[in-house]
């Protein structure tokens, strides 16, 4: 089922250690760096098997997404999951199927992006990923971005706010005809939790306000949208890995309730 | 030949392909055909360049004589192409005149998927720009594309052809979705005076401004789903920005003049630094809204 959720501290950004294990790969660790992980590229054999070894420091983990995976070639089509381990060739700890999808048109397409709960999504502490692709075409694949973290699902209003904004040089030439020249281009996401009571904004460290209030300005959190239509649920959710605007203003509602504005800014 | 009907609804393209192909010129029972050598056929291709290559032909005395400017893109992948287009020319279209667009699946101009013909149209007025983009019912899988001009026999006639455009759109129903069109010219010069108190004029860029709201757009149009990799505005925005050339139709209005009155080729233009913004509403129900600056 998918639902709207929060992934906190990225497992994959920290990692140490990357290694294919079988296939074909070209810059496998710029997964672990949000400006390169368009650049993470897999070349698939008709129905062959990719496979890689990503180990990082132990941390907590329940939830994993795959965002933004783009096909890169006209028909193909990939499944990818990922399993957890103890330690690098270690106890599995649990699987999580992420992203199945064939047949995707053309090279423009849409990326997509799947997240799906590690095992029963009880945290484990995990040391090592292998993440593992089996083409069900031909083609070259951007993996585009891997995030392993404590995730929850959330309630979010009905309503949001996406926006792309880009910040463009803007010259004039000779002729006073505008000269622009592309700049650096992020998504931005504006919504509100809502369903929450103060039982959220606890000390505890869990917490989820404190949660959001750690992250800062960096680790990035993945916050992944459910949306509305049918569809295959691999297609659907749209996914938002980037930084949370601070600060973090908790509005008291009626009836003990809270909700929390939330804006992520993610760079493309 | 299929005669192409103007649509209705509103269409964004983007992603011109017409840049990076190879462009060539074909004829059939013409007595000669070729472009200018200092107006050369591949300003068609550079935004800058384009309304400057001029072609000159005479038609032989027999048959159906023609000329054809051909476009073959870069590899056999095939390109998604929905709307295609020869902006700002002046081929008269009216009458007998014609202009017929043929694609094709490969590269090599080989199976013609199909073709569509624009002609008989009243002549443009001049504050309108002569752009004439054609929204194709259906988006096509396409190696190259035939713009094909038919000449009377022994007629012969020099014409400017102006940018020539092949892409995907996002299209968006008739009357439904689009609202708050609004069409502005925008002149930029300035009326200066010397110290003389005399008055000069220095000419700044003249700019057409089209903006539109869009309510009710479906999830597939506002965001996309990949399942059917139909074009959508987060994309557009995301992979084009504000650097890119796009046209943009806020009505077609299934006529030749209400294309002509509305139609734009430009720009994106951001608000502040936000290319645009998708909101979401109660359920699936998306709205967005778009500005477009051409400049002349």
């Amino acid at each position: 089922m998918m639902q709207n959720a929060l992934i906190f501290g990225d497992a994959i950004a920290a990692a140490t250690n990357f290694v294919v294990t079988a296939g074909t790969c070209a810059n496998l660790s710029n997964l672990a760096d949000r400006r390169l992980a368009q650049a993470a590229d897999i070349t698939m054999s008709g129905s062959g098997t990719f496979s890689a070894r990503i180990d990082f420091p132990p941390m907590l983990v329940n939830y994993a997404a795959a965002l933004d995976i783009r096909n890169k070639q006209v028909g193909s089509g990939i499944s990818i999951s990922l399993s957890f381990y103890d330690a690098p060739g270690g106890t599995l700890l649990g699987s999580s199927s992420l992203a199945s999808y064939s047949g995707l048109p053309t090279t423009s397409a849409t990326p997509f992006t799947s997240f799906d709960d590690i095992g029963d999504g009880t945290p484990v502490t995990a040391g090592s990923v292998t993440i593992t692709a089996f083409g069900l075409n031909s083609g070259s694949y951007s993996i585009g971005r891997l995030f392993a973290g404590i995730g929850e699902t959330i309630e979010i209003a009905e309503g949001w706010e996406l926006a792309v904004r880009e910040r463009a040089t803007v010259q004039r030439n000779r002729g006073a005809q505008t000269v622009r020249r592309a700049g650096r281009r992020f998504r931005e996401i504006s919504t509100e939790i809502v369903g929450l009571d103060w039982s959220t904004f606890s000390p505890a460290g869990a917490s989820l306000h404190s949660r959001l209030t750690d992250a800062g300005v960096d680790p990035e959190v993945a916050l992944i949208l459910r949306m509305e239509t049918a569809g295959p649920p691999v297609s659907k959710p749209i996914p938002v890995a980037g930084i949370v605007k601070q600060p973090i203003s908790p509005r008291p509602l009626a009836d003990g309730f809270v909700s929390l504005p939330l804006t992520i800014t993610e760079s493309l | 030949v299929t005669a192409y009907a103007f649509p209705t609804g509103a269409f964004l393209a983007f992603g011109n392909k017409i840049p990076g192909a190879t462009m060539t010129l074909s004829s059939s029972g013409m007595s000669s055909a070729s472009f200018a050598s200092t107006l050369p056929i591949s300003n068609v291709q550079a935004a800058p360049l384009a309304r400057v290559a001029r072609l000159s032909a005479t038609a032989g005395a027999a048959g159906s004589p023609y000329v054809q400017i051909r476009a073959a893109f870069a590899s056999t992948a095939a390109h998604k192409i929905r709307a295609v287009g020869i902006l700002g020319h002046n081929i008269p279209l009216s009458g007998a005149d014609a202009l017929t667009v043929r694609l094709f699946a490969t590269n090599a101009f080989g199976i013609e998927q199909a073709n569509y013909q624009v002609g008989g149209i009243a002549a443009p007025e001049p504050v309108f720009a002569n752009h004439l983009v054609l929204l194709l019912p259906s988006t096509y899988q396409t190696g190259s594309i035939a713009f094909e001009i038919p000449f009377a026999p022994s007629a012969s006639a020099t014409y400017d052809i102006g940018g020539l455009w092949a892409s995907d759109a996002i299209v968006v129903d008739a009357g439904a979705d689009a609202r708050s069109v609004a069409l502005s010219e925008v002149d930029a010069s300035a009326d200066l005076r010397s110290i003389g108190e005399q008055s000069y004029t220095r000419h700044g860029g003249k700019l057409r401004v089209v903006s539109a709201a869009f309510s009710q757009l479906t999830e597939e149009q506002a965001v996309g789903t990949p399942s059917s990799g139909l074009a959508n505005f987060l994309s557009v925005a995301s992979e084009h920005g504000t650097t890119s050339e796009v046209i943009f139709c806020p009505t077609v209005g299934g006529s030749v003049d209400a294309m002509r009155r509305t139609l734009v080729h430009g720009l994106l233009t951001p608000t502040g630094d936000r290319v645009l913004a998708i909101r979401k509403g109660k359920g699936a129900n998306y709205s967005t809204a778009i500005t477009v600056t051409e400049e002349r």
